[in-house]
């Protein structure tokens, strides 16, 4: 083959000699080098590089500064103060208690032929629940540097949300205490992307969504997050998008009319 | 032959103690002992100094724990520190930067590491040949720089592009280039 014939490119060579070729390509390059005299003597420039600079890579590292014992202490003590606290056990007598409550108001619910307990509400409101009221929930964001939010491996997609603020949020999207359990208070704009836990970001997103749930609109974070730190699109776009039509922005950013 | 080319091929660096009752502070705080120096070494070589370096080092471990503590994923975490500490190592540099109302460019061009800034301890340490290498390594685009100085902390290929943001292919390149460049310089 005449690619076998062809000297060995400079990268060809440095993969190779750090194990890093594609699986089938470490033979032919062994095959070249075994034939090729003057590829032989370019790996060898290249070991001999490659043995000297970890040489003064070692000699400077042996004389590095090693972190202080205070580094490490504080690190300890930030992270005793961030950790949580022991959990009590999970299915502690309180949690028994209120279980049996619901179960006994369940139960009469049905033995009353109250099933509407567990029908849905009717669809159309749903529909209008996949997407926040602009008014009520234009989204709000705070000053960021790139760098701090790409720091960051994605986390936190969904808020720790007080319960006053959980109701100060249904009671705007005028949902009764009943319902709550029905809707997650979730960020219109992370704060992966610059979102913060403001009630004007904040909004009640239905649960029982099959397909434009909380899951999609996690995927659509995920993706706008890293398209903002890759640069393929400004932050300030990523955040009008989601902000203005997640469902548009999913449909637009991941290529699909609805999620998988 | 001493070990030429370090690369592992494994991106698992977590020792897995399988002990369950282990609190993650512990765990956290094993891998900050195996660690930190190479972090303290990565985060230094974008100019900033030891008390930003260690700075950064526990915002790195700090999150660390945050990030396993979501019970986010623990495959190829060795590239997640790394790739946190390039981030909060440039953002630390840019805000130093801006916070010196006067910008002196000099103190951001590669002309300042000269063979001549090799410190008295470096001159001792390395020999004639080590010195005038570590004087062209010392002036290579940083890309170049860090890409070799991952290679040389035993990252795969795959990591420095997370880390340095890159792609395979771009790593790849760099590293040819500054090793060519390096060893062309002991051809001499």
């Amino acid at each position: 083959m005449a690619a076998g014939r062809r000297h060995l490119t400079d990268e060809d060579l440095l993969q190779f000699l750090d194990g890093e070729c594609a699986a089938g390509e470490a033979e032919r390059v062994r095959e070249h080098l075994d034939a090729c005299v003057e590829c032989r003597a370019r790996r060898q420039d290249f070991e001999r590089a490659g043995a000297i600079f970890d040489e003064i890579q070692s000699a400077v590292q042996r004389e590095a500064r090693q972190p202080g014992l205070e580094t490490r202490s504080v690190l300890r003590e930030r992270l005793a103060a961030d950790a949580p606290a022991p959990r009590k056990g999970l299915f502690s007598w309180a949690t028994y208690r209120y279980a049996a409550v619901v179960a006994a108001v369940l139960l009469l619910g049905i033995l009353a032929g109250r099933s509407r307990l567990f029908v849905l509400e009717p669809h159309a409101t749903d529909e209008a629940r996949l997407r926040p009221d602009s008014g009520l929930t234009p989204g709000a964001t705070r000053m960021i540097d790139l760098n701090e939010i790409c720091a960051e491996s994605d986390d936190d997609l969904d808020p720790a949300v007080s319960s006053e603020t959980k109701e100060k949020v249904l009671q705007e999207y005028g949902l009764n205490e009943k319902a709550s359990g029905e809707y997650q208070v979730d960020y219109l704009i992370n704060p992966q992307l610059g979102g913060t836990s403001d009630v004007r970001n904040l909004w009640p997103e239905p649960y029982r969504s099959r397909v434009w749930n909380a899951r999609a609109k996690d995927a659509l974070e995920t993706r706008l997050h890293s398209m903002v730190c890759e640069g393929q699109i400004d932050l300030a776009s990523a955040q009008r998008e989601i902000a203005t039509d997640w469902i548009a922005a999913y449909k637009k950013y991941l290529h699909r009319d609805h999620p998988v | 032959m001493p070990p030429l080319f370090s690369n592992s091929a494994s991106g698992l660096f977590l020792p897995q103690t399988g002990t369950a009752d282990a609190p993650l502070e512990q765990e956290i705080l094993t891998l900050f002992d195996s660690m930190s120096a190479q972090l303290l070494r990565y985060a230094m070589s974008f100019g900033l100094t030891a008390h930003d370096g260690e700075d950064i080092i526990q915002e790195v471990f700090l999150a660390l724990f945050h990030h396993l503590q979501k019970g986010r994923s623990r495959s190829n975490l060795r590239g997640w520190v790394f790739r946190v500490t390039h981030n909060l190592a440039l953002k630390r540099r840019m805000g130093n930067r801006s916070r010196a109302n006067v910008v002196q460019m000099e103190d951001f061009l590669p002309e300042q590491h000269t063979a001549n800034d090799l410190t008295p301890e470096e001159e001792v340490l390395l020999g004639e040949r080590q010195a005038r290498l570590l004087a062209v390594y010392r002036v290579l685009p940083e890309n170049e720089r860090l890409c070799l100085q991952l290679r040389a902390e035993g990252l795969t290929y795959r990591e420095i592009a997370q880390v340095v943001g890159v792609s395979l292919g771009t790593v790849s390149t760099l590293l040819t280039r500054s090793l060519a460049r390096l060893a062309r310089t002991e051809g001499r």
